[in-house]
């Protein structure tokens, strides 16, 4: 548990800058794929996307690629703007702070985000 | 935090005139070491007459002729040696290439940007210099020449060496890069910069060369060259056509294709 | 070494200021759409924080969905959505176009400036056709 914290406080300020620039282009990828499946599988997204919404993410498949896709993006938003505040922030101590908040806040997004999505797809409407 | 605007030492105040207002107008960053006054923005004027082909023939007839202290630094003024890289209008170029019928309207000149200022446009490069130092810019083999001769390269080998080897180190290209600016002087690990990571692809790809893998291995760290985000502008002021740029993304796949 | 006290002087000076660099660089389309990425990717990072909020509404509390929906259909909800779409589409065109210069293609500026005009056309086209027609 310990070991598992201290990566997941240390996950994109390793010392090494190539897993942070692969895994930015790894998830920017899957994105841009998960994106295209689900327009494709929304074939009428702009038109009362509220409405169609609830009915698209009844679907298992449909719900597992939602999820996998917000956590994607999560994913590759947080290294995003781990590395904006890399650039501009100059002190360590601080550089940490913020890290660590834009890790919690991440963490909060995609629990929000998934319970809700879960709880969508499970209600009987 | 990164300061974005310039420190308090560094505003640029208003300048004098120092000639009646005939011909091509320059205005030219000056800062006087031995007064304890901020920057300031000196103009001067050049009838066309007078003012040669290049903006180095223009700041030597001005220096010549209106004002002898304006300090910059020249030396081969044919664009091979590096000396006269300064920031005119906007674009880091070297001055004696900078072609004056290439620019109309008035003439900004100043200094290679984000940089300590010795005087008027020299700017302090021993920050640039150390970073190139640091990339061991040297061969480095584990085998002895045969027959205590030159070492022999194919011409195949020899000839991904074009386009590298052409860098005059005028740091037109790092002095030009954002990211540089933010992070390119800090105490200690601080992103290379385009010129020195171009320098460490030439030595990366040189077949004579036995230490590619440790050199990769020093770039692999969050500042020294993965800070550099494509941005494009080293390869756009590059006055010898070179591509920096893409020497860095050269070098980024190394690192990720080569590990251990 | 022959240097005189005062030159040594001027040599050590502390007091250098720093050359001017944002305030007298030209914007190009380089560094232009370099900084729109980011800016983009900021702006799309604060609009999972709607998706996650309108997910959380729609799940577990209606009336707050009515508010968020009659938000979201108002002209300020509008033109705030069609900001986001406009950096998505803007975002994913120039990420596109980074990991294809990640791969080593595309780096003479001939065609930085290219592809950097075609994202920028794509970009405005898909909008236009997504938000009026
Ligand atoms: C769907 C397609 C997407 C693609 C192809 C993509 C691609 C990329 C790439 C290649 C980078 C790295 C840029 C660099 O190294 O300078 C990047 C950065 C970033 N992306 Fe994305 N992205 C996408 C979607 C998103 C989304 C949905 C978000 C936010 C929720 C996002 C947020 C960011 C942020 C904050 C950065 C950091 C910006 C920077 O470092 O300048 N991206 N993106």
């Amino acid at each position: 548990m310990f070991n598992f914290l201290r990566k997941f406080f240390s996950f994109g300020f390793s010392k090494d800058g190539l897993s942070h620039w692969i895994w930015q282009r790894i998830s920017a990828l899957l994105m841009i794929l998960i994106f295209v499946v689900i327009v494709f599988s929304f074939q009428k997204l702009p038109i009362a996307f509220t409405k169609d919404f609830n009915s698209w993410i009844k679907t298992p498949i449909n719900l597992i690629l939602f999820i996998i896709f917000f956590l994607v993006v999560v994913h590759h938003s947080t290294l995003g703007m781990l590395n904006i505040f890399e650039d501009y922030v100059q002190s360590k101590k601080r550089k940490k702070i913020i890290s660590t908040l834009l890790k919690m806040i991440s963490f909060l997004l995609i629990f929000i985000s998934v319970i809700s999505a879960w709880n969508i797809y499970s209600k009987i409407v | 935090m990164v300061q974005f605007h310039l420190p308090k030492n560094s505003k640029i105040d208003k300048g004098k005139t120092h000639n009646k207002p005939v011909g091509k107008r320059f205005n030219i960053y000056r800062f006087n070491p031995e007064k304890k006054e901020n920057p300031k923005m000196d103009t001067f004027y050049l009838d066309d007459s007078k003012s040669g082909q290049m903006v180095l023939d223009a700041l030597i007839a001005i220096k010549d002729d209106i004002d002898p202290s304006l300090t910059f630094r020249k030396s081969c003024r044919e664009g091979i040696c590096g000396s006269c890289s300064m920031n005119i209008n906007g674009v880091n170029t070297l001055a004696c290439t900078k072609s004056l019928k290439d620019i109309s309207g008035d003439i900004n000149i100043y200094p290679l940007p984000h940089m300590p200022v010795i005087k008027d446009l020299v700017p302090d490069l021993k920050n640039a210099y150390k970073q190139y130092n640091s990339i061991t810019p040297w061969l480095k083999s584990n085998s002895k020449p045969r027959n205590n001769s030159e070492r022999i390269q194919s011409q195949k080998d020899r000839s991904k060496l074009d386009g590298l080897i052409e860098c005059i180190m005028c740091f037109c290209c790092s002095t030009s890069c954002p990211s540089y600016w933010w992070n390119g002087q800090k105490k200690k690990n601080d992103y290379l910069g385009p010129a020195t990571l171009l320098s460490a692809y030439r030595w990366v790809m040189d077949s004579r060369d036995d230490s590619t893998s440790d050199r990769l291995k020093q770039l692999n760290n969050s500042m020294s060259l993965f800070r550099c985000h494509t941005i494009m502008n080293c390869t756009n002021s590059c006055p010898k056509g070179l591509n920096p740029a893409k020497a860095i993304a050269e070098i980024k796949k190394k690192v990720a294709f080569n590990k251990n | 070494m022959g240097f005189n006290s005062k030159k040594n002087q001027i040599m050590k000076n502390k007091n250098r200021p720093l050359s001017p660099h944002l305030q007298i660089y030209k914007p190009q389309i380089t560094s232009i759409l370099s900084i729109s990425h980011r800016f983009t990717g900021v702006i799309l990072y604060l609009s999972t924080f709607l998706v996650s909020l309108w997910l959380f509404c729609t799940a577990f509390n209606s009336n707050l969905k009515i508010i968020l929906n009659n938000f979201l259909f108002s002209h300020l909800g509008q033109v705030v959505l069609f900001f986001i779409s406009l950096s998505f589409t803007y975002h994913l065109l120039n990420g596109l176009r980074h990991i294809i210069w990640d791969f080593g293609y595309g780096f003479n500026i001939k065609n930085v400036y290219l592809t950097g005009f075609v994202i920028i056309f794509l970009t405005l086209t898909i909008n236009i056709y997504i938000w009026f027609f």
